[in-house]
Formats: structure tokens, C-alpha cells, sequence
């Protein structure tokens, strides 16, 4: 706000109530007749309807802000105090934004367009993932999404942001509501849409319509207030700058959710990857598996796993890893990112002079002709090579040394390759050689071969042997070597544990006891078949050992004697309450609550167990001392420690007081905060302890971090891949962990999409995403009961879920998963078919399925019957004894015995059955799950096909089952006998149950045939009436030929309009048919652009 | 596609373990040279027993045992737990298939209520019995978040329902253990100061004055130094040994003790009569003289856990979500060395092993005076209860 700006104030009420008030209130002041008001103390809530209204309103308000604290394990860009603080920093890995959109909606372009804001480079292809260092603090790996189904699902799985790309001209189209249907099935990862050919549309009213129309249907399809871009021409084949320059603001600027797939799961977007199979003598080059060496960041969470996904290719061990140099780093500390100096790295786009093909590197020189000596950078660098004639044949040339002595040597990645002699312009240079990464970042890599050097004769340390009363002189330089030795004891007590040989194989045995060469025997571990060793002792214990089991260690009697010493037991007393309470806080290394690091008071203060005397360095004038020896480091850490302890107390006193001051109604409130609290300092304790833990050597404990650039070597690959190998089909290596390697059956949660045209029929062949996989598998549809019984499905429900179980990889519970029917060839509408949610995984499953078994009654007695059919022998009948059987007509009975004969049974009914009766058990027959599992690969794969595939295919007609074919139902007269009685017992019978249907008169009876003469009178009534009758029905006569007559003519009139109204209708059908023609014309044109 | 198996070929050593780690980490296990150069080859009864009760546990587990016994393949299946009894072999205490299975008990499917029968008493010289589990494994179990939080249920529970003494066997023991989603890490580093001691004489077809004979030599020795100690008696008569309150058919005698500390850190040690001694050779005052001096050991070696209790913790940090988590212990056995081993070998953790404390003025550890202690930590793997469903 300016200085001189004038607002409009506050105006007073000039009329109304409110008005009044104020004036009589103003009068009775100026003149003092002012009354008193009411008593305030009694007054204190003087609405507490609407008071205890505002109440729970905050308390909702504040109870909505609450959040559990999120565990977030992506690594974050350090502040300038990490920076600083710590010598070796881990950066994150680069963002991965994943391009999507229709084909021929200007993916290319965009991601060409965003390179050369950020870069000098323009991609004329951007093909495979591009990476740039886009601002001091983030790094983008632009991945463009194929519009294949298998490339939209592996894209989905690791992007962290997606740009949905549309062409604004055509609108939505199937393909990203399909890629946000796999998003959200996948973890949801933020997206916005990028609106492209707005140029187009020709009107501003077009335009402005399109804008919002699109913006609104992606609203409802994300959320409300989801970001919209536009790129609103093109020049040069680019987007215009300040577009772009506005979307790339906001990818520089976004945070991300974290995600638990993949905050749990390692991955690797591959750069690049190199055929490193040893060339052998094996006849057939294509059927020898392959040895790959794959490239890229690790994303995720820190690489510590052994098993791993190649998606699309297969699972693999990790045969090593390694770090390697960081091809796309970010610029030094302190510079500003000038545009020209930014790394690209894409190695399949050909940037930087160098381009990388299937099999080989090609170098570009930048000359037609050239002398050696004037080719600067990469290619001199080649040209160099060439002049050592001959020395990159066969075993290759490392020019690793070399490289780095290059001037101006720009790409990291020309390093890693050795030249041959070639004479054209392009350099092919063979990949055979390896670069070990190891060798520039020694550290970084888990070999832990610096604790090689780690003396193996320096104290080990359950023996430390010293001298027994020298160290009541020169405590501090003491102290000092001291602390060195156990520095070094400590290196070697990891060595003694795990040896020195830290990258042991994994599926070897347990055979690692010789090369602990070390010198505790203690320690080793020998094969029966060795020599026993010599100790007496040794011997027993070695034998419980071996063949016991057991956990707790050989007792050692003369120790217990020696408790029982005079004033042995004195050197425990401060382990006990009873004792001095300072010396065993300091005994004990201070408490737990320390970011990690060995505490120094630790090794302050020594006890003279012999004399009984304390001696405490920090004492008196020891104090100045200890001061004086710390170098800066230390002292700067003391402080740091000492100002952590007191911001932590004062923190502590501070939250106390608030506890103390609020009271009474909040204390529900307060409880809630506390939880909080308590949550979020749990959270930042852990927080804290993971990150100073392991320091310098996290490698070698917590895997690679992120961020790291690694190479990673499989072994075994398939040699289709090699060949089929396609560029802009993103390759991914996702992590995977111990268990998700085996197979099991899943149960989930599943539900066909409503988008999707046919409902599923169960047992067929679907392909499943979940976690890093696709394969094919069958599910079994089922439906849980009330009493959780599984009971199967034939289809899926319309618009329900219900629940499927298959064989496939095990995964947590609560993964999510979506399935579609086939990856390849063009499918019509919506192609994926159902999403769901993993719930539970078991060796077995049961689902069953209703089974009537039916049976007829062979002999009846009274409420006895004997049923044969339903079952076959004896030994089925006796395992139904028990169960409830039932007539048709529901007549309800119990199955009693089985009988001598083939499956008849006997059973008794709670009314007598009849012959004709059919009787029936109702049973639950369980269905198995078949256990089919076929990963789905790039290259070369079939799957199974479902039966009504095969059948199209093969021209066969659809299976008829003659039973299951619906006939008309004859339905004959039951003919009834008439009831006899005898006729003594109708003698017998009681007036009321004689039966009384005497036979029908034959003769006519004397009313009826007396004849009847009329009176004069009578007569001429009679005829009158007659008359009457006579004349109406002439009239009704009449009126019915009238109305007949009426209605034909309506009819001819209704028939002459129909035509009139059939041709106009015809008209307006053959408009609208022509123009979706026209349509669908266009859209396959379209789609036969993209491919 | 199958993960690779574990294979040793190094016969039964750690035996309970590698079951468990090959369960858990549902990688196959190949045990050969099972004894083969024995007069009397093969798996004894107990480990057989142990697989039976691990069969009982999960679903799918196949478990092949060649004719000698001297090899044996094991394919885990999925973790159920539920409602299982076993009848224990009586070769071995129940507290050493409870041991054993512990680490399994709150990655079922569901809730563990387990009842074992066999011989809670008298094994105590060569393994730990259930009142150690109870007194030491048991708060373990909560630091890892097993029944923390006490308004979702009670957490790990043991019950001793009835005594039965070695050789003889005939006890009961209920065991309920929550199940889990994930652990949480633990931080325990600081053992803190002894504020007071607990014990538990037992005995079985004793007579009574026994137990309070054990009791009160133990508390001769520990009131020098503390003077919360109270040691309760426990005597199961043979009278009613069909009756609640009855005992097996062996005598027996054994003294529990546990201490602990102001951290709530809990050490424990046990002695018990050794059945294959004659009668009279060891006095009870012996036996409670025994039994404090271990518990001083305990004390002395500086760590936050007893030395027996080391492997469980370390196979459960192993199992924690990717967070540091750190334990200190007294001094590192034998036993425990080889788990972390076996750690490394199966779920590729390392943990960082730093020894540290003072360096005391006698020289040899075993001299007296302080110990040092091992200060160890490692990042879980970010183990997740598979088995537990949604709902």
C-alpha cells in the first residue's frame, strides 16, 4: 500500500435501531443519566446456544487441519547450513515428467521446446529420457510416454509428474483418460494438462470455448482447480517461449506426494545400456543369453536390494553395482545457471556429439576433413586415439586417465568408451570396454575395501590388554591414543564380524569361515569335517554349538565364584540406583537421545577398581584442558550439541507451560496435540537418526542413495531383447524386494470399469499391472457372503465390485492393480478393463460354487424314505451324514444313514414324501485357482488366448450344451379318480358328511313345463316393454356402425401424416450418419499419422 | 522366477534361525550335513518337532527330510498363525520353540494363540525357558511396536498354566502375540541404572521350603546392593497333578531373576537344578547364590539386553521399516555373531558394530570391572506383514 492512499472508512449507522440506540446512549452519557448495566459476572455467556455452536466449529476447523505425519524418505535438495556442514552431500535424483498425450499432439515438440529454454540444445528428435539441470535445485528427466499400452503403464509407475498433452483442435481422446485411469491405479502422481494446437481454432469465441470447456471436463476428471496450460502457437517447431517458460516455472517449482510403491521400491529410469556379453565360442550368437549393463539415477528410495525388474524384459539378480560419474550434474556451488553452460544428457536423441546405438557410440569429430591437432574436445579426444594405432583391438583401451587430461571435455560420457580406427566422419567406438565406476568415487562404493587396511592385529576387542596402573600418568595424550585405538577397534570388530570381504555372494553357503583369516578363533566358523580345536573349553562349547542351538552362551563358573569376592561387588554399584547417579549417566554414553554420533563423555572417566578410587577428567582443572585440545571441529560440534540440548529443554519447560495454562474444556484438545505432537517429534527423532547414523559409510549399510548414478549389470537377458530393443519405450529397473520374488495367489478387490464396453467373464486370460509387473494370469471371480463365504462368479458384477483371485507375484496388500485384455493390436473404446486392490495373499484360497446333488426316493415309509442318486457310493453317502436334504415341494428332512446299496441313503423327512418327489442336498464345491503365470515381455511374447478368441479364430460355432437349452414345458392334466364311498360306510355317516351331489334331474319339472296364459293387461305391458327393447337396440346398432365408420377415417388420416413425417426423419438420419462417417474418417487418419 | 535359496551345508547350527529367516524372507532353505558323521545321524526330535510346529504356523510351507535326516529342503509358505497347540519334544524346553518362533509371532495373518505342552522347567543351564522369555523377550517385543498401543488390545502375553519339570515334561504354556503391519525402530542405547529386582522360584514335587531357600540366598547376595528385590516362590505339588495347579511328573527346581532399570531396561538370568545330578549334590542356597551372581554378570556387561535375548533383536531390527534403529549389548556371543552372519547372508543387512565404554583397569574382561559394550545399528529392510489382509 502507497503512502498517500485514502480508503474508505467506516461509516456509523445513521438510521435503524442500531441508530437510535446509540443516540439515546450518547445523550444519557453527556447528560449522566447512564443505567447501570447488568450484573457481567452473571452475564458471562450470554448466548450459549450459538457459543457451544462456535465451540465445536473450532474445534472441527482445528481438527481438520490435524494430519498424522507422513514418513517421506525422497531425499530433499540440502539447505545452504547442510551444504556447508557436511562434506558429502547426496542430491536428489532428477524429477522424472513424463510427456503423454494422443499421437500428433506435440509431445516431441514440447519436450524439444523445454530443452532449449533451459539448454542451447535443440533435439530434433527427443528419444529416450532427456536429462537437464533446469535451476540450481532440480534436475528434470523428461521421459515422452509411447502410446502404447505397455508404454503408458511402465511410464505411469515412475513418473513423478505427468504433462497430459492435448490437442485442443480435437479434444479428450481415449488415450489420457486411459493414462489417468493407470495413474491412479499406480499411485496417482501429480498431472497437468498442456492444451497444444490452439492455434487452430480460428475465432477468439472458439478459443476461449475450448479453453474452458477442456479445463472444465479435466477438473472433474483430477480435481477441481487442476492446473491448465497452454501453449498457444508455434514457431520454428517450438511452443513460444513465454509458454514454456510459464510450464516450466511450475515443474521447477511443484512438490510431490510421496508415494508407498515407490518410497518402498528402488528404481532406475535407464539412460542407457550397454551389451557387455564376453563374446564365446557358442555357435549360435542369438540363442546366448545376454549380459546388459544398465545406466541411470537411483530413484525411489536407496538401492539395497539384491532382486530386480527390468520392466518389460523380466526379473533379474543384480549381478553389481556401481556408482559411475554423474553424467548431468548439477552446476558448482555458488554459480548461476547460465543457459549455455546446462547439461543435457539423452543419449538415444544424439545430444552432445555423441549418439549411442544399439551396439555402439558414435562420436562426432565435427569435421569433413581434419589433421590432427586441430579437433578440439570429444573429437580430438577420438583423433588422439587414433594415432595409437592398434591398440583398441580386442581387449579395448581403458581411456579413462586419458580422458580426464582432455581440454574442455564437456560430455562425461565420452570417457567411458575406447575407439577403433575408422576413417569416416563418425566415430564408431566399441563398447567393450568397462569403466569401473569404483575407481573415481572409491568411497561411495559398498566393496568396504578401506576397511581392508584395517590392522588386523591392533586390539581386538573383548581382550584389551593394558598396562595395569600406567595410566595414572599423561591422562590426555592417553585419552587421545586411546581414542584412536578404538577407532581402529572398532573398524575391527565389523571386520571380525562380517570379514573383510563385505560384498559376500549371496546364494553362497555358509563357507565364508576361511577367509576370515583373522586371529580369533572365537569368531570362526569350521566345518565338522576340520580338525577340533585344541582348548579343552573350546571344545565343549564348540559342540553345543554345533549341534544345540541355543542362544544363551556357555556359562563361565569361576565367574560367579568371583562375585563372591570381598568388595567385588562394589564396582557395580553405580549400575545400581543405590550408587553415584553422575558417574553411571556418564558410564553409560548419556542417554539415548543423541543424533548418533559416540558420545565423548564416555570415555571420560576411569575407575580404579584395585584402590576403589574415582578419577574424573572433567574435574577441576581437567575441564580447561579438554577444552584446549579440541580443534575447532570438535569445539564446534560441542556447541552445536550443547545448543541442541538447550533448545530441546526449553522446547520441553515451554510445552509444559502451555499445559499448564490451558485447562478444563480444552483438555480433550490438548490430549489430540499432545498425540501430535508426540507423532511429529517421534518422526523428526527418526528423521534425524537415519540421516547422521551411518555418515561416510552408508553405502555399505543403507544401500545407494538416491540420487547416486549407478550401473547396474544384469546377467541372463534375453537376446530378443538386445534385437527388438526400441529407444522410445522407456526402460525401467524397478528393486524388488525379498518376498515379492516368489510366486502366490493374490486375493483382491476388483471392478470392471465402467468405461469398458463388456463385463469379464471369469477364467479368462487377463493381463494384471501391479506393482513393476505385467503378466497374464486367470482370475477366478467370487463374491463374499454374509458368513464370508467365497462363492463364485461366473462375470463380473455391472457396476460392483467384487472380488478376484489369481496367481501372480506377491505384493503387500493394498497395492493396486488394473487389467486389460490385451496389450498389442488396435482395440475399440476404453481398454482398461477393471481396477483394483490387492487384499490378501495365501498359499490357498477356497471359493465355492453352489452344487445340487439330486436324488429320487427308491421306498417310502411313513416319514422314512430311501433316496437313491444322490450319491454314488457308500463312501461319499457317509460323509454327508448329517445334512439337510429337501423335497421340491419343501418337505424338509435329515440324511440318517447310508445304506448297503450303491449311494442310496436313508433319510427321514418331517412329513411323509411322495414317489414322484425329488429330493436334493444343497452342497458348496470348491473351485481351484489355476495357477497360470505369464510375465508379459516387449519382444516376441504370447499370451493365452480366451476360449471365444480361439473359436473366432478358428471359425467354430458356439458350444451348445443340449441340457442347458430351454424346451417348452408340458404340463399334462393330472387326472383325479372319483372318490368312492362304500356305501355302508355312507350309511354310517352323519347327515353333514354324506356326500350330497345328487345326479342332475333328467325329466323337466312341472313349473317349467306348466304352460302360462296372460291377462289382456299383462299382455299389452309385455309388448310395450318388448317395443321398447327393440327401438334401443337399433340405436346401439347404429352407433356402432357410426363409431367403426369414424375411426377408419381417423386411421387413413393418421397413415397420410406417417408419411409426411418418415421422409423428413429419413433426411435428418442419413445428416447425421454421413457427418459421424466423416468423423471416423478423420480419426482413423489421424491415428494412422501417429503411427 | 523364484528367489534363490538358502543354502548351507554346515548341519544344524543355528537351526531355529535359519528356519525363520528362510520364512521370512520366503527364500527356499537347503540344509545339508545334518550330523552325517554321527553315530546317530539326522535332525533329532526336537528340530523335527520344531518343523511340525512351524508347519502348524503356516500355510503352503513344504518341508522334505531325506531318509537319514542329515538333509533336509524347507519352501515357506505364508505365515497364519492363529489358534495352534503343540506338543512339544520333551528333549528340549518349551522356551526353546518359543524362542524360535517368537520373531514369527505377529507377522501372521492372525493373531497368535499359541498353546505348547512339554517341559517349562529345567533346562535353564543350556537355554532360556519361558519365565526368561516372559521376563526378557516379551518388553522387547513392545519396543518394537508389538501391542504398543494398548487401546487396540493387549500385547504379548505368556501364561504358564501348568509346570511340568525336565525330564518328564507335562506343562502347559499359552502364549498370545497381536499381530502387526510393520514394527517400528527401536533406540536403545542407554541401559540406565538397576532400580529393582524381580525373581521367580520355582519348583515342582519339592518341598516347599526349597524355592524359599533359593529365594532367600539370592536375595543375601543382591540386597548388598539394591533393596527392591523381591523373589516370589512358586511351588507346584504333585498331588494334584491332574488337578489346575498341578505339575508334571519331574521334580524340579529353578530361580529366575530379572532386573530393571530406570530406562526400563530389563536383564534377566536363571539357574536351575540340573535333573541328572544326583539328589543333594547342589543345595538350593547354591542355586540361589548362582543364579545373582549371573544376574551381576548380566549387570556388568554394560548392555541394554541380556546376551541370550541379542539374536532376537537383531533378526527383529532387521525387520523394521527402512529407519536406523540401534541397540546396545553387553558383550557380543557367539550365537549372536553368526545371526549377523545370517542377517547379512539372507536380508543383506550390515549393521554397524561399534564397541565402545571405558577400557577397564584389569585388563581381561573376564577379570572383572566394567565391560565394554557394542553399540549396534542398521537400517531395516522395510519389512511388511504380508500375510495381513485388508479389509
Amino acid at each position: 500500500m502507497s503512502e498517500g492512499e485514502v480508503h474508505k472508512g467506516h461509516r456509523k449507522v445513521k438510521a435503524g435501531r442500531g441508530a437510535k440506540e446509540a443516540k439515546k446512549e450518547k445523550k444519557a452519557k453527556e447528560k449522566g443519566t447512564q443505567k447501570a448495566r447488568h450484573n457481567p459476572r452473571a452475564f458471562g455467556v450470554a448466548n450459549t446456544v450459538r457459543t457451544k455452536r462456535n465451540m465445536q466449529r473450532n474445534l472441527d476447523k482445528t481438527h481438520q487441519k490435524e494430519y498424522a505425519p507422513q514418513t517421506d524418505r525422497r531425499i530433499k535438495f540440502p539447505s545452504k547450513e547442510d551444504q556447508s556442514s557436511s562434506s558429502k552431500i547426496q542430491l536428489p535424483p532428477p524429477v522424472t515428467v513424463a510427456v503423454h498425450g494422443p499421437p500428433g499432439c506435440g509431445k516431441s515438440t514440447l519436450i524439444r521446446s523445454l530443452t532449449l529454454l533451459h539448454s542451447s540444445h535443440t533435439l530434433t528428435t527427443p528419444i529416450g529420457p532427456v536429462t537437464l539441470c533446469t535451476s540450481k535445485t532440480r534436475r528434470v528427466t523428461f521421459l515422452e510416454v509411447p502410446t502404447t499400452t505397455a508404454g503408458q503403464l511402465d511410464c505411469a509407475k515412475v513418473s513423478d509428474l505427468n504433462l497430459l498433452l492435448i490437442d485442443a483442435s480435437y479434444g479428450f481422446e481415449m488415450e489420457t483418460f486411459e493414462y489417468l485411469n493407470i495413474l491412479q491405479t499406480h499411485g496417482l502422481s501429480k498431472c497437468i494438462c498442456v492444451l497444444t494446437n490452439l492455434d487452430s481454432l480460428k475465432t477468439a469465441k472458439a478459443l476461449r470455448n475450448a479453453k474452458k470447456d477442456l479445463k472444465q471436463r479435466f477438473w472433474t476428471e483430477v480435481y477441481q482447480g487442476a492446473k491448465v496450460f497452454c501453449m498457444n502457437g508455434i514457431i520454428n517447431n517450438k511452443y513460444l517461449r513465454n509458454d514454456v517458460s510459464s510450464l516450466s516455472l511450475y515443474i521447477n517449482r511443484s512438490k510431490f506426494r510421496p508415494l508407498v510403491w515407490r518410497s518402498t521400491h528402488p528404481h532406475i529410469v535407464c539412460d542407457r545400456w550397454e551389451d557387455i556379453t564376453e563374446a564365446s565360442d557358442s555357435s549360435d550368437e542369438n540363442e546366448q543369453t545376454k549380459k546388459i549393463a544398465v545406466y541411470g539415477y537411483v530413484r525411489g528410495t536407496s538401492w539395497r536390494v539384491k532382486d530386480a525388474h527390468l520392466l518389460g524384459v523380466g526379473d533379474f539378480k543384480v549381478q553389481s553395482i556401481a556408482v559411475t560419474a554423474d553424467p548431468c550434474p548439477f552446476p558448482e556451488k555458488g554459480e548461476t545457471i547460465r543457459r549455455k553452460e546446462v547439461n543435457v544428457y539423452a543419449p538415444w536423441s544424439g545430444v552432445g556429439k555423441v549418439k549411442v546405438d544399439r551396439d555402439s557410440v558414435y562420436v562426432e569429430v565435427g569435421k569433413d576433413v581434419y589433421t590432427s591437432g586441430n579437433v578440439e574436445g570429444a573429437g580430438g579426444m577420438v583423433v588422439d586415439l587414433q594415432k595409437k594405432a592398434g591398440t583398441a583391438e580386442g581387449g579395448g583401451l581403458s581411456i579413462f586417465k586419458g580422458a580426464r587430461a582432455v581440454e574442455g571435455g564437456k560430455e562425461e560420457e565420452e570417457d567411458e568408451y575406447s575407439a577403433e580406427e575408422n576413417d569416416v566422419e563418425k566415430e564408431e567406438l566399441f563398447s567393450e570396454e568397462e569403466m569401473d565406476g569404483d575407481e573415481d568415487e572409491g568411497s561411495d562404493s559398498a566393496s568396504g575395501e578401506s576397511e581392508g587396511d584395517s590392522d588386523a592385529d591392533s586390539n581386538p576387542p573383548f581382550n584389551d590388554e593394558q598396562a595395569s596402573m600406567a595410566w595414572k600418568d599423561d591422562l590426555a595424550s592417553r585419552a587421545a591414543s586411546n581414542y584412536l585405538a578404538r577407532q581402529e577397534s572398532n573398524k575391527t570388530l565389523q571386520t571380525l564380524i562380517y570379514g573383510t570381504d563385505t560384498e559376500e555372494d549371496s546364494s553362497g553357503s555358509d563357507s565364508d569361515g576361511d577367509s576370515d583369516s583373522d586371529d580369533d578363533e572365537f569368531f570362526k566358523i569350521k566345518n565338522k569335517t576340520a580338525e577340533p580345536e585344541p582348548e579343552y573349553d573350546r571344545d565343549q562349547e564348540e559342540a553345543k554349538f554345533r549341534n544345540m542351538d541355543t542362544s544363551l552362551p556357555q556359562r563361565d563358573k569361576a565367574s560367579g565364584r568371583r562375585w563372591l569376592e570381598e568388595g567385588a561387588m562394589e564396582m557395580l554399584r553405580d549400575k545400581f540406583v543405590t550408587g553415584n547417579w553422575d558417574n553411571a549417566g556418564s558410564d553409560t554414553g548419556g542417554g539415548g537421545g543423541g543424533g548418533g554420533g559416540d558420545d565423548d563423555s564416555v570415555y571420560d572417566d576411569f575407575e580404579d577398581f584395585e584402590t576403589g578410587e574415582k578419577v574424573t577428567v572433567r574435574g577441576g582443572d581437567g575441564e580447561g584442558e579438554e577444552e584446549e585440545d579440541m580443534d575447532d571441529e570438535a569445539m564446534r560440534e560441542k556447541n552445536a550439541k550443547e545448543k541442541a540440548d538447550f533448545k530441546s529443554g526449553f522446547n520441553k519447560s515451554y510445552d509444559e507451560d502451555k499445559k499448564g495454562l490451558k485447562d478444563g474444556v480444552n483438555a480433550g484438545e490438548e490430549e489430540e496435540d499432545e498425540y501430535l505432537e508426540a507423532l511429529k517429534r517421534e518422526k523428526a527423532e527418526r528423521e534425524q537418526r537415519n540421516a547422521n547414523e551411518f555418515g561416510a559409510d552408508a553405502s555399505q549399510f543403507a544401500g545407494y542413495a538416491q540420487g547416486c548414478y549407478v550401473k547396474i549389470i544384469l546377467d541372463g537377458v534375453n537376446p530378443n531383447f538386445i534385437t527388438s530393443f526400441n529407444p522410445s519405450n522407456p526402460l525401467i529397473l524397478g528393486g524388488l524386494l525379498p518376498s515379492e520374488t516368489e510366486l502366490g495367489l493374490i486375493r483382491a478387490r476388483v471392478k470392471k470399469h465402467r468405461w469398458h464396453s463388456k463385463i469379464l467373464k471369469c477364467q479368462d486370460p487377463l493381463i494384471f499391472s501391479l506393482g513393476w509387473r505385467r503378466f497374464q494370469s486367470i482370475p477366478l471371480l467370487s463374491t463374499e457372503d454374509q458368513n464370508t463365504r467365497h462363492r463364485y462368479l461366473k462375470y463380473t458384477p455391472e457396476h460392483m465390485h467384487c472380488h478376484c483371485t489369481f496367481y501372480g507375484p506377491i505384493v503387500a496388500p493394498n497395492t493396486g492393480f488394473l487389467c486389460v485384455k490385451n496389450l498389442e493390436g488396435k482395440l475399440k473404446g476404453f481398454r482398461v478393463a477393471a481396477t483394483g486392490n490387492t487384499l490378501e495373499v495365501d498359499q490357498s484360497f477356497e471359493v465355492v460354487k453352489k452344487l445340487k446333488l439330486v436324488g429320487n426316493a427308491q421306498k417310502i415309509y411313513k416319514n422314512t424314505a430311501y433316496v437313491k442318486g444322490l450319491f454314488n457310493s457308500d463312501l461319499e453317502a457317509s460323509k454327508f451324514l448329517g445334512a439337510a436334504v429337501k423335497t421340491v415341494s419343501g418337505i424338509r428332512g435329515q440324511i440318517k444313514k447310508a445304506h448297503e446299496a450303491q449311494g442310496v441313503v436313508r433319510c427321514t423327512f418331517e412329513d411323509k414324501i411322495l414317489l414322484s418327489d425329488i429330493v436334493f442336498i444343497r452342497t458348496w464345491m470348491p473351485v481351484a485357482v489355476k495357477e497360470y503365470y505369464n510375465p508379459v515381455t516387449d519382444s516376441g511374447w504370447k499370451g493365452m488366448k480366451t476360449k471365444s478368441q480361439l473359436m473366432l479364430e478358428n471359425n467354430k460355432p458356439i458350444e451348445v450344451n443340449a441340457d442347458s437349452i430351454y424346451k417348452p414345458i408340458t404340463r399334462e392334466a393330472r387326472k383325479f379318480n372319483p372318490l368312492k364311498i362304500s356305501k355302508t360306510l355312507e350309511e354310517s355317516l352323519p347327515f353333514k358328511s354324506k356326500p350330497k351331489n345328487s345326479k342332475a334331474k333328467k325329466s323337466k319339472s312341472y313349473v317349467t313345463k306348466r304352460a302360462v296364459v296372460m291377462e289382456k293387461d299383462e299382455k299389452s305391458k309385455y309388448t310395450f316393454l318388448q317395443a321398447l327393447g327393440t327401438v334401443r337396440n337399433d340405436k346401439v346398432k347404429l352407433r356402432r356402425s357410426k363409431n367403426v365408420e369414424r375411426m377408419e377415417k381417423k386411421r387413413k388420416e393418421r397413415e397420410k401424416d406417417e408419411e409426411g413425417w418418415k421422409e423428413k426423419r429419413g433426411a435428418q438420419k442419413k445428416q447425421k450418419y454421413r457427418e459421424q462417417g466423416k468423423l471416423d474418417k478423420e480419426k482413423e487418419r489421424r491415428s494412422n499419422r501417429g503411427e | 522366477m523364484s528367489s534363490s535359496p538358502l543354502r548351507f551345508d554346515d548341519g544344524p547350527v543355528q537351526f531355529r534361525q535359519r528356519v525363520i529367516c528362510s520364512i521370512l524372507s520366503r527364500r527356499p532353505l537347503l540344509v545339508k550335513n545334518i550330523r552325517h558323521l554321527d553315530q546317530d545321524p539326522g535332525l533329532r526330535d526336537y528340530e523335527a518337532s520344531f518343523l511340525r510346529l512351524i508347519d502348524s504356523l503356516t500355510n503352503g510351507t513344504s518341508i522334505e527330510i531325506n531318509e537319514t535326516g542329515s538333509q533336509f529342503k524347507m519352501r515357506p509358505g505364508i505365515v497364519i498363525n492363529g489358534e495352534v497347540s503343540h506338543d512339544c519334544s520333551v528333549s528340549r524346553s518349551i522356551g526353546w520353540f518359543l524362542e524360535g518362533v517368537l520373531p514369527l509371532a505377529s507377522f501372521g495373518k492372525r493373531d497368535l494363540k499359541l498353546t505348547l505342552t512339554g517341559v517349562t522347567d529345567g533346562y535353564e543351564n543350556e537355554e532360556v525357558s519361558i519365565d526368561y522369555i516372559k521376563a526378557s523377550m516379551l518388553p522387547v517385543l513392545k519396543e518394537f511396536g508389538v501391542g504398543a498401543d494398548e487401546s487396540e488390545g493387549p500385547g504379548a502375553m505368556l501364561r504358564v498354566t501348568r509346570r511340568g519339570a525336565a525330564p518328564g515334561g507335562g506343562g502347559s504354556v499359552e502364549v498370545f502375540c497381536p499381530m502387526v503391519k510393520a514394527l517400528t525402530p527401536i533406540n536403545i542405547v542407554d541401559p540406565g541404572m538397576i532400580k529393582k529386582i524381580r525373581g521367580n522360584a520355582v519348583s515342582c514335587r519339592i518341598p516347599p521350603t526349597s524355592p524359599a531357600r533359593v529365594a532367600h540366598a539370592a536375595k543375601g547376595i543382591l540386597h548388598k546392593l539394591i533393596p527392591d528385590v523381591w523373589i516370589h516362590t512358586d511351588t507346584n505339588s504333585g498331588s494334584k497333578t491332574n488337578g489346575p495347579g498341578g505339575c508334571g511328573e519331574s521334580p524340579g527346581l529353578k530361580c529366575t531373576l530379572s532386573a530393571e532399570s530406570t530406562t526400563g531396561v530389563t536383564l534377566s538370568a536363571e539357574v536351575c537344578l540340573d535333573y541328572r545330578l544326583e539328589r543333594g549334590a547342589v543345595l538350593p542356597e547354591d542355586l540361589g547364590v548362582q543364579a545373582a551372581t549371573l544376574l551381576l554378570d548380566e549387570v556388568r556387561k554394560g548392555g541394554c539386553v541380556d546376551s541370550a535375548c541379542q539374536s532376537f533383536i537383531f533378526l527383529l531390527m532387521c525387520l523394521t521399516p527402512e529407519d536406523v534403529s540401534r541397540v546396545r549389548v553387553g558383550v557380543l556371543s557367539r550365537y549372536s555373531v553368526t545371526t549377523l552372519r545370517l542377517l547379512k547372508q539372507v536380508f543383506g543387512v550390515e549393521m554397524k558394530v561399534t564397541g565402545e565404554g571405558k577400557v577397564d583397569g584389569g585388563g581381561d574382561v573376564d577379570g572383572g570391572g566394567v565391560a565394554r559394550s557394542v553399540l549396534l545399528s542398521c537400517l531395516g529392510i522395510g519389512f511388511r506383514n504380508v500375510s495381513k489382509s485388508v479389509t
